[in-house]
Order: structure tokens, then C-alpha cells, then sequence
């Protein structure tokens, strides 16, 4: 396969752009965990739920037949993996593959049916466009199975129409051989294309003919099951950005989809906050039998091991197709983000421990610790190992506490520092690193968080720490890079980030409006010198109720339409991803949005999830549509509302 | 090969043309304003009122309604158009025949700027049949605007709805600088120009500065199909060091990120459409020619993506109409504009409108 100089810079890794053979090696098969053979051989509607660069259209394009041609041609050791998960869930077998998919992007050329000829049954035309293209697809892709020697037809292999019970349209009436059904379609297909491209007042295309509603999923469920020639065929419907559509066209779909038929429907959704849902829950039905959701976000945020292998597998994958680092297999790769060193030098230390020294007199707790804090200056020779600084911290943030409390020990120096456990600790080095000038962000962990689940994000970011390897590869010199170099790259490209928020997303302007005054709400609340909510805060919560009250569809005020607008595309560009929690107050569901990891990076963020802080509905406009005073933004209880913690503080 | 506009016809003096014109009795000039926030929109129809032709000029306004971005921008953006609206019913001299909105987004936020103009234009039929000369003055249009309404304007002129048809733009970079889109929506096919057919593509993007988002975005759209790239840089340019600056500044994309061969870059003069119409039906022959022979290749398509000066986007534009080429762009969701002290959005005075006559008379000859 052909190595390009960095091969993390590809864009169109996941397409035909590149031969297929690259695709193939550079795919990573674990995403492939997600699914069981039930869910092909027990048809059912699959709704794939994720952010964008998440992996969706990747999972549904694998599917196709030219690809799953590729797969069983090659059947190369680098492919094992994928080879063996495919034939595990019965779409490939020793003789080719056993399913076919049929992939439909859901873009402007089916969206905008809607907004044809006024007076015209649209979602009828829509069924007709979507049973074209499902029908001319299944015969492109048997015809490639031909042709590979994967299936063998008999010379007049005829199609049976749909039966006359169930009023089939032309398309579905008659009986015809795969040649000219494929005709037929591509025709009629054509003249769609001539319709979309229309000027006012042309006339609707003779071919086309409107479908009551989408019989293209029994006519191949019939095909499979009476045509002996098909019958070891599945076809799997895809369709892959279902958001794209307009409403009624959503709910067009999933009542077609939802109605029974023996072959598998998957839909690609990007996750939304507000009405996409609908699309999701699908009421009626019964999750595991009739559909199955397989939320791509939720399954890497929430599981950060598992993206952490599914990084490694990524990372590994391009490595192999960079020129100059195709030798270095990904532990080397890890190894070659370096740690920091483990201790300061004696003027940093000093400087550090003055600081806190300082601090622990001014709060008047812990006379002892201070006294402590000065003898370790005096005996700083050399070098202070940043371990101990950490010590120092959770107990300065232990006194800080105390002090918080509101009264004064009449014995300071018998006072304790709190209880802490590992977010204290976590906490303590977050703020250590930012005292010491010291790296918190490095090594390959902080590269797959950064990614926030999202693989287009850990190829964005892996491309310039593997750039600037590639360059000292090319010097001969050391590949590896220090942690403090690794912050620097981390940074830039969290700069990078937050600088295209405005241009690229739908009400960019208020997302970044609204980035900006979150960053300074969390960084704020993150580095209380009490670190209340340890170790730090980067989202906020809201319930239900409340998200339902300030944007609900009946609302219709100029603040829910901001509130709808900017929160609903922050999550659907990944911006903010959304997750659900019982955590705070007893028994109260929480919408948690957190914001991505890479703009963690921007305020000195911890990238972990769990902290979070409630804020009222209209402050949150507001953060949308101006700069909010960080007063404001922190006064408790603004809206009359108790801030809630997320209920693993220590506050 | 002969093409269309094999010969053309392109005067840098709009105002001197337009009065020599006015000569003849019989010309009836119908101008199509896009009335937006753009204080260029009105230099065309100012300029025309001075040529004398009297009552024999009448005026069709588009007003673009885009989604005002919210806070300040938005607000900046409304005060601009609001102020062009109030200078143009001062206009005196000429006949407003219509003023029809044009709504560029919808309510679910996808651009539907195309199909709404030309919804509304097909009102306008008797309007245009009662004038010989149609002018479009696309200054103030977005592309989603006027690559549609010229690409009907040149259908109803062929079958003879009206005599000639012309467009005006006033170039100016110094406004354009002060103007950048924001919130840019998904690329897409513009309307009347999409792509049919599942053929492989060669993509053909005039490539402006600080476009790597946009080029970025259309990419994605097209990269299944596409074969080839070819970007056409502005070479010669009012600034001969420009190309220089856009290459260098998309190098990494361009090279790293789509593999586009050095040997691809197309160069086209960015002073007129003609030369960017030219090289766009050159590579369209030889692509076509060259790779459909190709065994298994099947038949290929030219796509153009207009990502640069409002010039070079016609010349793609009439290489799009001749050919039925499809037309992928990204157009900004809302625009944030650099305003001065008191509000103005103000750009180099001394540029005029140019006239470029597109259907008609002289190509009768």
C-alpha cells in the first residue's frame, strides 16, 4: 500500500477517494464490537447515533459490497481482525460476502423533494426517490458480486413484481430482469435529477411516478426469499445523516422503517439535544426486538478505555502508512511522547513554595505547615521533586478548606488539613502544574481525551505531534518530544479549535460567544483555592423540566429560539457533548454539557468528566449573546436556584 | 473549438457604455438589484440613472433576507441594510417594477436562497418581457443567488422572453477584506446546478484566500466520487504576488490533505471571466476525453466550486451553464462586517462597475 509522508493528515481515509486497499488498513475494527449477529439475522431497525468524525458513515461504508469485495480479495494479515469480526457476525464468508449494504447519504437531493412543484405529493415522490435508489443500489451491488465470481446467476435472472394485493407501483408491477429494472431505475433516477435542477414551471418528469409509500424493503425481502439465486443475500438498508431531512420527512421515515420487513434497517443519526430525539426514542417500539440504538458518543465517553484502544488501534494503523514512521510501532509512539522530568529546579521550587508559604499565612490556618513550607525552601539545594509539590498542594487546598469554613481555629497549628482522596489529589497537581509552569497535558492518555471520543479529532491532533516527528526524522535527530512540547502542540491546536468555531459552525459567533464566558465560568470555579468541586468543573447541568420550560417547541421567545439554535448545533458540531446523570441533588436527572476536551485545553481544564455546575436558563442565554461578568456568572443562586456539584466533590 | 463565448463582450465603463447605449430609443433597461448589506449594491443603478435613458429604466429589487448573526454583528448587518434600503427609495430617475424577498435560509437553517429567487422571478416574466436589455447586478447577490437566476435569465432570453442580457459587478477587495462570512452551513450543490448521476468527479475550486474551511467542507462533500483536483489560482492579478500568498497558505491542505499534484494548479487571469470560462472548458475536454477512455472508469463530471472573487465566480458560472456543469459551494450563514466609526462599511471609491454582455445582440453576429 502506498505510504504518504503523514498519513494522519488524509482526510478521505473512510472513502473511495484513496484505493480501497488503504481504506481497509487504515479502518480500525473495534467499532464493529458494537454489533451482534442478531441484529442482521433478526432484522430490526438500528438507529447509529454520534457526533460528526465519531465513525458513523465509516461503520455503514464498510458494509458496502465493493468493499466487503475488497476484504474477501485481500484477505491480508493486516485485515485479520476485521476479516474474523465480519465472518463472526455472518457478513462474510469463505465464499464472499453474505450482506449487502445499501448506503444512502441523506443530503439536499432527497431533502429537497420537500420543496418541489407546490401542489405535488411530496413525501409520495420522496418514497419513490428513496425505493429508486435502494433498488438500483441492491443491483449495482449484485452485479458486483457477479462479477467477482462471489454469486452465480442464472442467465435470465427475472425479479417478480410485488403482489397485485398490495397495489405496487410500475416500478414494483411487473416482472423484470435485473438489466432492465436497473435501466429503469437509473432512468427514473435521471429524471429526478432533471426535476431538482428544474426552473419554474417545468413540467413533472413522465417516469416518475409517485409511491404510496416505500416498497422497496419488500420487494427485496421477497427477492431474497423466493429467488433462489438471492437467497443467500441480505441486503442492509443504510441511511446514513437522517438529520439532514426536514421533519416531516423524519417522521415519514421512521414510520416506514418501523413498519416490519425481514431485512435489516439502520439509520446514522448526529446526535442532537432538541426534536432529532424523536427520531431515536422511537415510541412503541421495543428497544432489543424491533430496534436497537447504538450510541457511538456515549460509548467512547463513557467508556474511555475502550476509545483509549480503539486510539491506539487508530494511531497504530496511520503509523504503518507515514513514510518516515512506518518502523515505529505505537508503544514506541508512546514512549516517544515523553514525561516530564520528575522534578523542578531550585529557583522554580523556591519561587513555588514562597507562593504558598505566602498563601498559608495570609488564611491564617496551619502555622505548622508554614513553618514546614519555609524549612523546605532553606533546604532546597537542587531540585524539588514535583511529586512532593503535589503533597504540599492538596494540603494547602486541605487548610484552604478549613479556612472557607468561616471560622478561625483558636489553635491553627493543631489544625489538619481535610480528608482528601484522588480527586483532591488530581486537583492538587492540576494546580501544582499551573504554580510550577510545570506540563499537565502530555503523553498519549492526554491525546486520546483531547480526542473527546471523536476520531477525526484524534487524527487532527495526532497529525501535528507525528508533523513534528516526521521533521526531526527527516534531520536524524531524536523523535521523541518532551511533555513540555507536547503541552505546546495540545495548546496550539486547542487555539486552532476555538478559532474556527465561528466560521464553522451554524450560530458560530454565539457558540464561541458562549465558549468564552464557560471557559472563564469553570476556570474560575476549577481554580478556587479550595478546589470545590475537585478536580475542576467543565460543564453544566440542567434538568428536563428546565431545558423544556426555556426552549421547549411551544416556546416561542426570541431567548428559546438563541437557547434552541446555539445549544442544538454546539452539540450536533461537538462543541459540547450531552450526557445524562443522576448525580447532585437526590433523585434528580441531570442533563450534563460538557464542553469538548480540546477546549478544556484553552482554559487549563482537567479533561475528566464528573464536574459539572448547575447554571439558570437565562444566564446561559445570555452567556450565549454577550460577554458575562465572571461576577455574574458565579453569584449563587441568580435565578433563585441552589448551584448544584456534581456529588463526588469534597466541598 | 468554438464555445459560446469564444468571443465576449466586457467594457471596464459601465457608466460611458450605458450612456452611448442610451442613444438608441428602442433599448429599455431592466436592472435586478440584490438589495442586501453591501453598500455596492446601488453604484450600478446610480450609475444607470445618469445615462439618460429616462423613463426607459425600471428596476427589479431582490431583498435578500439572510439570518442576522446574533449580537453585534447582526446588528451591524441590519443597520447596513437598512441604510441601503432608505438610499435606494431615494433613487429617483428610474421605475421600481417590483421587489420581491429572498429568504436565504429557512426555517431549519438550510440554504434555500436559489429556489426562493427564482420561485419569485417567475413572477416577474411580464415585467422582463416589457424591457430589451436585462442587467443583473450581481454586487450584491450571493452566488446561491445569482448563479440560479442568470442560469434562468440565459433560458429565457434563449427563447426570446427578452433581447440581451447583461451582468455588472463592482470588484472591490478593499470592501471585501472588511467583509467575511461566518457560521458556513454544509457545502452543497447550488440550485439548478446539481450534480446527476453517480460519475466520478474532477474538482475544479477557484481558490480565494482564507477559503481552507470552505475548501475544507466541499471537499468532504465531493471526496467519494473525486479523482482528480485541479485549483485555479488568480494568475495574472491586480496583485502579482497573491497567487503566491493563496498557495502558500493552503499548501498544506491542497498537498498534504487532498494529494493534489503540483502540476494541477490552473492559473486564470482574475481581471475577467472569460479566461477562467476558457481554461474551465479546456480541462472539462480533456478530462472527458482522456479518463473516460480509461477502461472501468465509466463517465466523468466536472465540478466547479466558486470560492473566490465575484469575476472569476461568473467565469465558472458560464462554463457551469455551457457545459451543465454542477456547482458545489458553501455560503457563509451570516457575515461580520468591519465597520467604521460611524457605521459605514466603506471600500476603494474609485471602483466602478464593469459591463459584461452575456446573451444577445452582438452574438447574433
Amino acid at each position: 500500500m502506498a505510504r504518504v509522508r503523514n498519513a494522519f493528515k488524509i482526510r478521505a481515509a473512510d472513502t473511495p477517494i484513496i484505493e480501497t486497499s488503504q481504506f481497509l488498513q487504515l479502518y480500525c475494527p473495534l467499532l464493529l464490537d458494537q454489533l451482534q449477529r442478531d441484529d442482521l439475522f433478526v432484522p430490526k431497525l438500528i438507529v447509529v447515533r454520534g457526533s460528526p468524525g465519531s465513525g458513523k458513515s465509516s461503520l455503514l461504508r464498510l458494509f458496502e459490497a465493493d468493499t466487503l469485495l475488497a476484504v474477501h480479495a485481500r484477505r491480508q494479515p493486516s485485515d485479520h481482525a476485521l476479516v474474523e469480526r465480519l465472518t463472526e457476525l455472518g457478513i462474510l464468508s469463505d465464499s464472499g460476502p453474505k450482506a449487502l449494504g445499501i448506503y444512502i447519504q441523506c443530503d439536499s437531493s432527497l431533502r429537497d423533494i420537500a420543496k418541489l412543484l407546490p401542489n405535488q405529493p411530496l413525501l409520495r415522490l420522496f418514497n419513490t426517490l428513496l425505493d429508486t435508489r435502494i433498488l438500483v443500489l441492491f443491483l449495482r451491488a449484485v452485479r458486483q458480486l457477479q462479477a467477482a465470481g462471489c454469486l452465480t446467476l442464472p442467465d435470465e435472472c427475472v425479479l417478480q413484481p410485488l403482489p397485485s394485493g398490495d397495489a405496487p407501483p410500475l416500478l414494483f408491477a411487473e416482472a423484470r430482469s435485473l438489466q432492465q429494472l436497473e435501466e429503469l431505475c437509473t432512468r427514473i433516477e435521471h429524471d429526478f435529477g432533471s426535476l431538482l435542477n428544474s426552473f419554474p414551471d417545468d413540467p413533472l418528469p413522465t417516469s416518475i411516478q409517485p409511491h404510496a409509500r416505500v416498497y422497496s424493503l419488500a420487494f427485496l425481502a421477497q427477492q431474497v426469499q423466493q429467488n433462489e439465486a438471492l437467497a443467500d443475500l441480505l441486503p442492509v438498508i443504510m441511511l446514513d445523516d437522517v438529520q439532514e431531512l426536514y421533519p416531516d420527512q423524519r417522521q415519514h421515515l421512521r414510520a416506514e422503517f418501523m413498519r416490519r420487513a425481514s431485512i435489516p434497517r439502520w439509520l446514522a443519526v448526529r446526535t442532537h439535544v432538541f426534536g432529532l430525539e424523536e427520531l431515536i426514542s422511537v415510541e412503541g417500539a421495543e428497544q432489543g426486538r424491533e430496534y436497537r440504538e447504538i450510541p457511538l458518543d456515549e460509548i467512547f465517553q463513557e467508556k474511555p478505555s475502550v476509545f483509549g484502544k480503539f486510539a491506539a488501534n487508530v494511531v497504530d494503523r496511520r503509523l504503518q502508512c507515514t513514510d518516515s514512521l512506518q518502523q515505529v510501532p505505537i508503544g514506541d509512539f508512546k514512549d516517544l511522547l515523553r514525561e516530564p522530568p520528575e522534578s523542578l529546579g531550585a529557583d522554580a521550587a523556591r519561587k513555588v513554595v514562597d507562593s504558598m508559604s505566602k498563601r498559608a499565612g495570609d488564611i491564617r490556618q496551619g502555622a505548622a505547615f508554614q513553618e514546614r513550607l519555609n524549612s523546605l525552601r532553606d533546604a532546597i539545594d537542587a531540585s524539588l521533586p514535583f511529586a512532593r509539590l503535589v503533597e504540599l498542594e492538596q494540603e494547602m487546598i486541605g487548610f484552604e478548606r478549613h479556612a472557607n469554613r468561616g471560622q478561625l481555629s483558636l489553635f491553627p497549628e493543631l489544625v489538619a488539613s481535610q480528608v482528601s482522596n484522588g480527586k483532591t489529589a488530581e486537583a492538587a497537581k492540576l494546580f501544582a502544574s499551573k504554580r510550577a509552569k510545570y506540563p499537565y497535558y502530555w503523553g498519549f492518555d492526554t491525546l486520546t481525551r483531547v480526542a473527546s471520543g471523536n476520531v477525526e479529532q484524534l487524527l487532527s491532533t495526532s497529525a501535528v505531534l507525528v508533523d513534528r516527528m516526521i521533521y526531526r526524522a527527516e534531520l536524524d535527530r531524536d523523535k521523541a518530544i518532551s511533555a513540555k512540547e507536547q503541552e505546546e502542540i495540545f495548546k496550539r491546536c486547542a487555539e486552532d479549535y476555538y478559532g474556527a468555531l465561528q466560521e464553522k459552525h451554524k450560530r458560530g459567533s454565539a457558540i464561541r460567544q458562549f465558549v468564552d464566558n464557560l471557559g472563564l465560568f469553570f476556570a474560575e470555579v476549577t481554580y478556587r483555592p479550595n478546589a470545590p468541586i475537585a478536580p475542576g468543573v467543565n460543564g453544566f447541568g440542567l434538568t428536563r423540566h428546565e431545558i423544556e420550560h426555556a426552549a421547549g417547541s411551544s416556546v416561542e421567545t426570541r431567548e428559546a429560539q438563541v437557547f434552541r439554535e446555539v445549544l442544538t448545533n454546539a452539540v450536533a458540531g461537538n462543541v459540547i457533548s450531552v450526557r445524562v446523570t443522576k448525580q447532585g441533588q437526590a433523585g434528580a436527572e441531570k442533563i450534563v454539557f460538557y464542553l469538548n476536551r480540546i477546549l478544556c485545553l484553552r482554559f487549563h481544564l482537567p479533561l475528566h468528566y464528573g464536574g459539572w455546575q448547575h447554571l439558570p436558563t437565562d444566564l446561559l442565554v445570555r452567556m450565549m449573546k454577550e460577554p458575562v461578568p465572571l461576577k455574574e456568572m458565579t453569584r449563587r443562586g441568580a435565578s433563585g436556584t441552589p448551584l448544584l456539584f456534581d456529588d463526588g466533590s469534597e466541598s | 473549438m468554438t464555445t459560446r463565448w469564444s468571443d465576449y463582450f466586457l467594457d471596464e465603463e459601465f457608466g460611458r457604455f450605458w450612456s452611448e447605449r442610451a442613444h438608441d430609443p428602442h433599448v429599455r433597461v431592466l436592472l435586478i438589484v440584490g438589495l442586501g448589506f453591501d453598500p455596492r449594491c446601488l453604484i450600478a443603478l446610480k450609475t444607470l440613472t445618469g445615462a439618460g435613458l429616462g423613463d426607459r429604466l425600471g428596476y427589479v429589487t431582490l431583498r435578500i433576507l439572510a439570518r442576522p448573526a446574533l449580537g453585534d454583528a447582526g446588528l451591524a448587518t441590519e443597520q447596513l441594510s437598512k441604510a441601503n434600503a432608505d438610499e435606494l427609495d431615494r433613487v429617483t430617475g428610474c421605475r421600481r417594477e417590483a421587489v420581491y424577498d429572498v429568504a436565504t435560509h429557512d426555517g431549519e437553517g438550510h440554504n434555500v436562497a436559489g429556489r426562493t429567487t427564482l420561485s419569485e422571478m417567475s413572477k416577474a416574466t411580464d415585467i422582463l418581457g416589457s424591457y430589451t436589455d436585462v442587467v443583473v447586478d450581481i454586487s450584491g447577490m450571493p452566488r446561491g443567488v445569482f448563479f440560479p437566476l442568470l442560469a434562468y435569465l440565459l433560458r429565457l432570453v434563449g427563447k426570446g422572453t427578452f433581447k440581451n442580457l447583461h451582468v455588472t459587478v463592482v470588484e472591490d477587495p478593499v470592501l471585501d477584506s472588511k467583509i467575511s462570512g461566518r457560521e458556513y452551513g454544509q457545502a452543497d450543490f447550488l440550485h439548478t446546478f446539481r450534480l446527476q448521476g453517480d460519475n466520478k468527479l474532477v474538482w475544479l475550486p477557484v481558490v480565494g484566500a482564507n477559503e481552507g474551511g470552505r475548501l475544507e467542507k466541499v471537499h468532504n462533500k465531493l471526496k467519494g466520487m473525486c479523482i482528480e483536483i485541479c485549483p485555479i489560482v488568480p494568475f495574472p492579478a491586480r496583485s502579482l504576488r497573491r497567487v503566491d500568498d493563496i498557495v502558500l497558505r493552503h499548501s498544506e491542505l491542497l498537498f498534504e490533505g487532498f494529494l493534489v499534484a503540483h502540476e494541477n494548479l490552473l492559473l486564470c487571469d482574475e481581471r475577467t471571466p472569460f479566461d477562467v470560462y476558457r481554461k474551465i472548458l479546456e480541462v472539462e475536454d480533456y478530462y472527458r476525453s482522456r479518463l473516460s477512455a480509461i477502461q472501468g472508469m465509466g463517465p466523468v463530471t466536472t465540478v466547479v466550486s466558486p470560492l473566490s472573487s465575484k469575476t472569476m465566480s461568473l467565469g465558472m458560472l458560464l462554463a457551469a451553464v455551457e457545459r451543465s456543469l454542477p456547482v458545489c459551494h458553501v455560503e457563509p450563514g451570516t457575515y461580520q462586517v468591519d465597520t467604521d466609526d460611524e457605521g459605514h462599511l466603506v471600500g476603494d471609491t474609485t471602483r466602478g462597475p464593469i459591463e459584461i454582455w452575456l446573451a444577445g445582440e452582438p452574438y447574433a453576429l
